[in-house]
């Protein structure tokens, strides 16, 4: 019950902190270099033409009139829309952000899956064969760059071997998304018991998780490795083998729980980051997610999607806190909230 | 569970055979960026503007040289035949100030509204309106209002031009001056968005042989041929453009064969990748674009015309064409490209640092002097040059700081020349010298007047130019302003780049344009 109301009192917070993030990222979008009348008039254009378009884009106005109209249009769900491609910026990110969520969750999950039992054996075996192995593989994850890995990956797979398909985004040419319930393809695939899209999306995000999940890893198994081995010399835990308890048992149910609080701290963390695009994933892979979208809008000073964005990511590291914090109350038993 | 799978397969195989059936002469081009709006009146990147190409017609267009009679040996428009497109014909008055056209009675728009000339009043009337449009051009053309516009009959539309203007007819050829379906537009039209341009942002109503059949941005857009275009069927049935960000995901999906076109390739990846490939065709041709080096003349030291010539003999024009361009290119030599009518080999100007040294004394610099050279951030050919430049300034005495400015940054300092020296591409939309001798150097500064440059005798020359209707009078004048131009030096003109496509050897019907644009209805795939 104090669980819950902790949670609602932590939603609550959200509201002072969206009205902070809102001015804030409102003030920042306007410090990005440049203007947009002058892009969107384009490079012939005269000054009277850029003072036009600035009038149509309400550029003209003070700023405080400006914050007003913004705050006003988000109250009624309105983003705002992108000067560039003309689309609201709520449409670009209905179907930009599932694109993140499905790839990015997807990967983390794998990399959870394996990555901390690899972690948790390495250290149960600590300087074992498997120890080095594993530490030589994690050592590999951090230091090749993805956009090497995932290009690599696509040479052999796709170009050399023909096994993976043309890297042309979530779904190969030719082939109708399903339809549009929560715009991750392979769920919505599966609700709408569509296979061709189904076989289409798993295999078009095959290369591109490998390569998250190779980059994901080895933080996971580094962290757990190391918070295991600190767990193992807690004084709890020999008074727990001391007392004849099973070997599995102590690893499992006493030393595991207890090493997967950082463990659980550095997963949020990295979802929370993954979850505003892995730009170069994306870019290699043609997958159109949160992270390009971000990029060319900066680049471009696309005032509302920039803003929209950074609202979006505020939101998503506040949510994925929450979760971290439940998750610790859940873990540890002496927290309490 | 075994009953399932079976199905899925059955399901899988059903969709391979059909796309394989179904779409034969479809196109995959592989695009680097995305769309974005194409609104015929306001189009400004590359992607957009072959949308517009290809789904409006102009009043006019040009006849198609074939490869075995073009100088590149690549089928390309001929500039000097122009011919009707939407008008069957048109006339000249004797004074050069009116021109009448004949409207085609048998063109329809995507909406099944038929052409009229009240569409082309319309589109003049919606391009001078609509803020940052195309409205600048129409000006330059000499048409300042859409009362110039007279509707004689139905298909036929008078333009009573003020004084000749030699801009104006080969300004109508181009995407920006496609006639809208103006029935259809007015229908859609609101008091905030009075000429539907918010509509047509990323919609079409054109005549073209093809629409827009699908976007998904950041994805995919799909041309569709229309099957009741005046001017046939395509060949191509459908255009599907990925959009593939990455150079070297674009450059596998060409070579293993899912895409028949993959564009913006660098030269230097096009050279160790592409060129040679089995399958693969290079297609190369010079163009009249041409990278500029802007000098500021209007701050210190750069107003001095000794310092630009010092700095125009420093340049190794030769290096930057090798290792910058990989030999896709050619020198320039003129103001005036070698690929535009009354082109001069004007420029005597070569790579001979002891010259400049020379110079830069003369000019009461013989310490050497200090200068900033700017360019886009997301230009890595600009880069390139910038890096080469500085090492040959430096054998002359000029110490050149590199500052790569962001491209929205970069956009607004082209327009205040918030800069000493500045690398910018320039390509001509028409490709006439009159166009690109007004727009470049003409003063007071018109947009693109990268050099600052200000002479009142190059503008006497340059208005009295544009206005003669005697070619060879022209000509004349066009020679003066080249040599003008070389000796006082406001830009240097580094070289021309040739456009390059890089497609499947089984692509047919390549026509290159000035604009660059692919042009589906020429084109096809070969068995």
């Amino acid at each position: 019950m104090r669980l819950i109301a902790y949670i609602v009192k932590r939603l609550l917070q959200l509201v002072p902190i969206l009205i902070g993030v809102s001015m804030i990222t409102f003030v920042t979008a306007r410090l990005l270099p440049g203007n947009p009348a002058v892009m969107a008039a384009g490079p012939l254009a005269s000054q009277e033409d850029i003072a036009a378009v600035a009038a149509d884009m309400g550029l003209d106005q003070p700023i405080w009139k400006q914050y007003v109209r913004y705050v006003g249009d988000l109250l009624r769900g309105d983003f705002g829309t992108s000067w560039r491609t003309g689309e609201a910026v709520t449409t670009e990110l209905l179907r930009r952000f599932p694109a993140t969520l499905e790839l990015i969750t997807t990967a983390m999950f794998v990399a959870v899956l394996l990555g901390v039992p690899l972690g948790a054996l390495a250290a149960v075996k600590q300087g074992s064969k498997l120890d080095h192995a594993v530490r030589v593989f994690s050592v590999g994850g951090v230091s090749i760059p993805v956009f090497w890995s995932g290009l690599m990956l696509m040479f052999v797979f796709y170009y050399l071997l023909g096994w993976a398909p043309a890297p042309v985004g979530r779904i190969g040419f030719r082939i109708d998304p399903p339809t549009h319930i929560t715009g991750m393809y392979i769920l919505d695939s599966i609700l709408t018991l569509n296979g061709t899209a189904l076989a289409s999306s798993l295999s078009q995000m095959a290369l591109p998780l490998i390569t998250l999940v190779f980059a994901m890893l080895s933080p996971i198994v580094r962290i757990t490795r190391t918070s295991m081995l600190e767990v193992f010399r807690e004084d709890y835990i020999r008074t727990a083998r001391a007392s004849g308890l099973a070997k599995r048992t102590v690893i499992f149910k006493d030393a595991l729980r207890n090493a997967l609080l950082p463990v659980i701290t550095m997963i949020g963390l990295q979802y929370g980051y993954s979850l505003g695009g892995e730009v170069l994933v994306e870019q290699i892979f043609s997958w159109p997610g949160m992270g390009r979208y971000s990029i060319d809008a900066i680049f471009n000073v696309d005032y509302a999607p920039v803003q929209a964005f950074v609202m979006l990511v505020a939101v998503i590291y506040i949510t994925i806190n929450l979760i971290v914090d439940v998750l610790y109350a859940l873990l540890d038993p002496r927290i309490r909230y | 569970m075994k009953k399932v799978a079976r199905s899925l397969f059955v399901v899988l195989l059903a969709t391979l055979v059909f796309s394989a059936g179904a779409f034969a002469t479809e196109m995959v081009i592989a695009l680097g960026g995305d769309v974005e709006g194409w609104d015929p009146a306001t189009v400004i990147f590359y992607a957009a503007g072959e949308i517009v190409r290809n789904c409006y017609d102009s009043l006019i267009t040009y006849e198609v040289m074939p490869a075995d009679e073009a100088p590149f040996g690549v089928a390309m428009l001929d500039t000097n035949k122009p011919t009707g497109m939407l008008a069957e014909s048109w006339d000249v008055s004797a004074d050069g100030t009116q021109y009448t056209f004949f409207l085609r009675d048998d063109v329809v728009f995507d909406s099944g509204n038929p052409l009229t000339a009240e569409d082309v009043r319309w589109t003049v009337e919606r391009g001078l309106a609509i803020p940052g449009g195309i409205g600048w051009l129409w000006g330059v053309m000499g048409v300042g209002s859409a009362d110039q516009v007279e509707i004689i009959d139905n298909l036929t539309v008078r333009f009573n031009l003020d004084q000749p203007n030699s801009l104006f007819l080969p300004s109508l050829e181009l995407e920006v001056m496609a006639i809208v379906d103006s029935v259809a537009l007015k229908a859609v039209a609101t008091t905030d968005d009075p000429y539907a341009h918010d509509y047509l942002f990323t919609r079409t109503a054109g005549s073209g042989p093809y629409v827009v059949e699908s976007y998904t941005a950041g994805s995919e857009l799909v041309l569709k041929a229309k099957d009741n275009y005046w001017g046939g069927t395509p060949g191509i049935d459908r255009v599907v453009y990925t959009i593939v960000p990455s150079e070297a995901t674009r450059i596998l999906l060409l070579k293993s064969g899912d895409a028949d076109v993959s564009l913006f390739i660098s030269p230097e990846q096009v050279q160790t990748q592409l060129l040679g490939e089995p399958g693969i065709n290079v297609v190369s041709i010079p163009t009249p674009g041409t990278e500029y080096l802007a000098l500021n003349t209007s701050i210190e030291p750069l107003n001095n015309v000794l310092v630009r010539k010092a700095l125009a003999y420093a340049t190794p024009y030769d290096e930057l064409l090798e290792n910058v361009m990989f030999g896709f290119g050619a020198r320039a030599t003129s103001p005036v490209p070698a690929l535009t009518k009354w082109h001069r080999d004007v420029s005597p100007y070569t790579y001979d640092p002891a010259k400049a040294k020379d110079l830069l004394t003369l000019a009461g610099y013989p310490e050497g002097i200090e200068l900033t050279i700017s360019y886009r951030l997301d230009n890595p050919v600009e880069e390139a040059v910038a890096i080469y430049l500085k090492d040959a300034y430096a054998e002359a005495g000029i110490d050149l700081t590199i500052d790569k400015v962001a491209a929205s940054r970069f956009e607004v300092i082209r327009g205040t020349r918030e800069y000493e020296m500045a690398l910018i591409y320039w390509t001509p939309y028409v490709n006439d010298p009159i166009y690109q001798l007004n727009f470049n150097y003409a003063s007071p500064s018109t947009c693109c007047n990268y050099g600052e440059y200000s002479s009142a005798e190059y503008d006497a020359l340059i208005v009295a130019a544009n206005q003669s209707t005697d070619p060879v009078k022209q000509e004349g004048m066009v020679n003066a302003l080249q040599e003008l131009l070389i000796d006082d030096t406001p830009i240097l003109y580094l070289y021309h780049p040739n456009r390059i496509t890089c497609m499947r050897d089984d692509v047919t019907g390549f026509v290159y344009n000035s604009a660059h644009f692919l042009r589906y209805f020429y084109m096809g795939k070969a068995e």
